[in-house]
């Protein structure tokens, strides 16, 4: 299927945001899902908006100490995955652009994603010696 | 903390403007968005090719595995049919005094990704313009018409299935010559339009294409009838693609003369 899913790509992306965050994974997000519409969509643009709300909104929970709690930073991965998914359904509906979905398949892959981001933050903070 | 948390809204907020303003010109269709994409494309699949052939090898592998002994069969069937093939050719060319020409040409082609979310709508090949494929061909499989070529860059082309909502092409029923307009439904099956409540059409008929206009030619084999409902001026029919679209792999796209 490719290399650049968009599956691959949110994750990445979360995953930055997380480590890194501030402006640096804004940007990151933007250019991501630039790319990730000049791979997959007809519409280019709108992969931008999701990612990079979902960076900057990232970056502000990682920040406060009320949601520093692990469950909570997956709950989150998973709304925000949910979210994206539900977003560019809707505009496509809107913008009556052409798609097909099947929801089981889709649910798997946010599973999917959701285990991906989770080995990557262990993956990480091994790395780093920093719990995350 | 508040500062940072502002400052980061402004650039949050000046990053979606410009996201939605590339995506209005993408909407509009601004050539340049389009341009940039065959470019990054261009670059893109090489790469993605070369990151997933260890994992295409072993797929390949594994599947060979699995299928050696039909594969061993069907071989042996293959070379047999290709020497009865081979004898009518030379026939044809001795009756024709060595003037045989083959009047249209096929160019081999393999699928290299498919949209995740229009999985029966479109598709992309391998080959592009510098194999001689051009906007509108008919693109085929083993057992029917696929879709048609709707952008072709140097390497690649975008190929519009039949199943596509998008798809509209003339064709007809085979064995009653009953008109109609076959429009994709963005799933497997096509609806066969505008046949007059009168015409004879059955379960089980062949549907084929019209060959109406300057692109996809006559006689190419679409679909067989899966139902009929006569319901007012027009019927409603369904069309069963002969193709298997959720295993498309190896395909053909044909010249025009």
């Amino acid at each position: 299927m490719g290399t650049l899913t968009p599956d691959l790509v949110l994750v990445v992306v979360f995953l930055f945001a997380y480590v890194r965050g501030g402006i640096s994974a804004v940007f990151l997000s933007f250019g991501a899902g630039l790319m990730l519409d000049l791979r997959w969509e007809p519409v280019v643009g709108l992969s931008s908006v999701y990612l990079t709300v979902a960076a900057y909104l990232i970056d502000l929970f990682h920040r406060s100490p009320r949601f520093r709690s692990r469950s909570l930073k997956y709950i989150g991965v998973f709304l925000f995955l949910m979210l994206f998914y539900l977003f560019k359904f809707s505009f496509y509906s809107l913008l009556n652009v052409e798609y097909d979905v099947s929801y089981p398949v889709l649910l798997g892959r946010i599973v999917i994603d959701m285990l991906l981001f989770g080995i990557g933050t262990i993956v990480i903070g091994r790395g780093k010696s920093v719990t995350i | 903390m508040i500062g940072e948390i502002r400052k980061g809204w402004l650039w949050v907020s000046l990053l979606i403007f410009l996201s939605f303003l590339i995506s209005s010109l993408s909407l509009r269709g601004w050539w340049g968005i389009e341009r940039i994409r065959r470019d990054f494309l261009s670059f893109l699949i090489p790469v993605e090719g070369i990151i997933s052939f260890p994992l295409r090898t072993v797929s390949s592998a594994v599947e060979f595995l699995r299928s050696h002994s039909s594969l061993v069969k069907e071989n042996a069937e293959l070379r047999r049919k290709l020497s009865l093939v081979r004898h009518e050719l030379s026939l044809l060319k001795r009756e024709e005094g060595n003037k045989f020409v083959l009047r249209k040409g096929f160019i081999p082609c393999e699928v290299i990704f498919r949209f995740p979310d229009r999985w029966f709508s479109e598709i992309v090949v391998d080959k592009g313009k510098e194999a001689g494929i051009a906007v509108g061909m008919a693109v085929l499989g083993s057992k029917g018409l696929v879709g048609e070529v709707v952008e072709v860059s140097r390497k690649m082309a975008r190929v519009r299935l039949i199943t596509s909502g998008n798809s509209i092409i003339g064709a007809l029923v085979k064995r009653s010559r009953s008109f109609g307009v076959l429009k994709g439904m963005g799933g497997a099956y096509c609806k066969l339009l505008y046949i007059p409540e009168e015409e004879d059409v059955t379960i089980g008929d062949l549907v084929i294409t019209a060959g109406m206009g300057d692109t996809i030619p006559g006689g190419l084999r679409i679909g067989k009838v899966i139902s009929v409902k006569k319901e007012g001026e027009f019927m409603e029919v369904y069309v069963k693609p002969l193709e298997d679209f959720s295993k498309l792999r190896n395909l053909w796209i044909l010249k025009r003369r």
